[in-house]
């Protein structure tokens, strides 16, 4: 893994990975897997943790995600990847915040305080979501 | 003369009405109840009700998600399950989720861009958003123990074009 431009800014066209824990955010229905607003809504924080795709390997990304539900304990269903630009057409941004377990650790940030605005907007980001599956570590 | 207080298909009674109003009440609710267990008609039989006590034993403790969720409540369990039971009979059965602030989730999802989701806090509010088409729906309505006419409209509107 690189440190290379962990803390540099977002750029529009970033991949941003939200790790999924929670089996239920899953429609598991749908032909196509697809996730739930629920996995975006962002508490207890005022900001919702995503990780940068960048200068990882598909490996490496799933290593992250790997690593944080080892720490809490978690079981890692997949991740749902979203561009930084659709964050953003929400009125949202996205703020670098490198962590020590994750320098491609980024915040997106910006929210409404009230939650049916909160829950819209997760509508919004989920359906510009694309889910990916846990892939099996080698 | 005493005023029939009946809230339509809910058997709920307001304060005031009178025994035998009481007594037409309790049948209606009991004939709701066992409706519930109709396949085509009732969220019981649909498996919502069983849905909804899994999710809740999976979300009550705290950090259920991984990223420090606070448990859901007993409250919200509890109002989501009398939600469930108040919808229109014949309603089709929604999701089951549950949000980090703890609130219980329904959604009623056709497409992408045709979806509902309901948020039940602990204290009864119910939060919604919904996507039709181009346009789009949020707010927030009190469950008094009767299905929000504007949430029974939207459920109505994602799942038929």
């Amino acid at each position: 893994m690189s440190d290379e431009g962990a803390g540099s800014p977002v750029t529009d066209d970033e991949q941003l990975a939200r790790f999924i824990f929670f089996r239920k955010w899953i429609r598991h229905a749908a032909p196509d897997q697809t996730v739930k607003p629920d996995a975006f809504i962002p508490h207890p924080y005022p900001d919702l943790s995503v990780t940068r795709h960048k200068h990882l390997s598909e490996q490496e990304r799933w290593r992250i995600g790997q690593g944080i539900a080892d720490a809490r304990p978690a079981t890692l269903y997949g991740r749902a990847d979203i561009r930084a630009a659709e964050v953003r057409r929400q009125s949202l941004d996205v703020a670098p915040r490198p962590a020590a377990n994750n320098p491609n650790h980024a915040d997106v940030i910006g929210w409404p305080a009230d939650k049916p605005a909160q829950k819209m907007i997760a509508q919004e980001l989920a359906t510009q979501a694309n889910f990916v599956r846990k892939a099996l570590l080698t | 003369m005493t005023t029939l207080a009946l809230y339509p298909f809910s058997g709920r009674l307001s304060s005031g009405a009178s025994e035998t109003a009481r007594v037409i009440a309790d049948g209606i609710a009991q004939w709701r109840s066992r409706l519930q267990d109709s396949y085509a008609l009732g969220q019981r039989a649909k498996g919502s009700l069983t849905e909804l006590c899994q999710v809740f034993d999976d979300c009550r403790h705290a950090n259920w998600d991984g990223y420090g969720a606070r448990p859901v409540a007993e409250s919200a369990f509890r109002l989501a399950s009398q939600f469930l039971e108040a919808l229109p009979l014949g309603t089709p059965a929604p999701s089951v989720g549950a949000e980090p602030d703890g609130h219980l989730t329904l959604e009623w999802h056709r497409s992408p861009r045709r979806t509902l989701s309901l948020s039940m806090s602990p204290e009864g509010d119910l939060h919604y958003a919904a996507l039709l088409g181009t346009s789009k729906r949020y707010g927030t309505e009190p469950f008094c123990g009767e299905a929000p006419p504007v949430i029974v409209d939207l459920i109505g509107r994602v799942l038929t074009a």
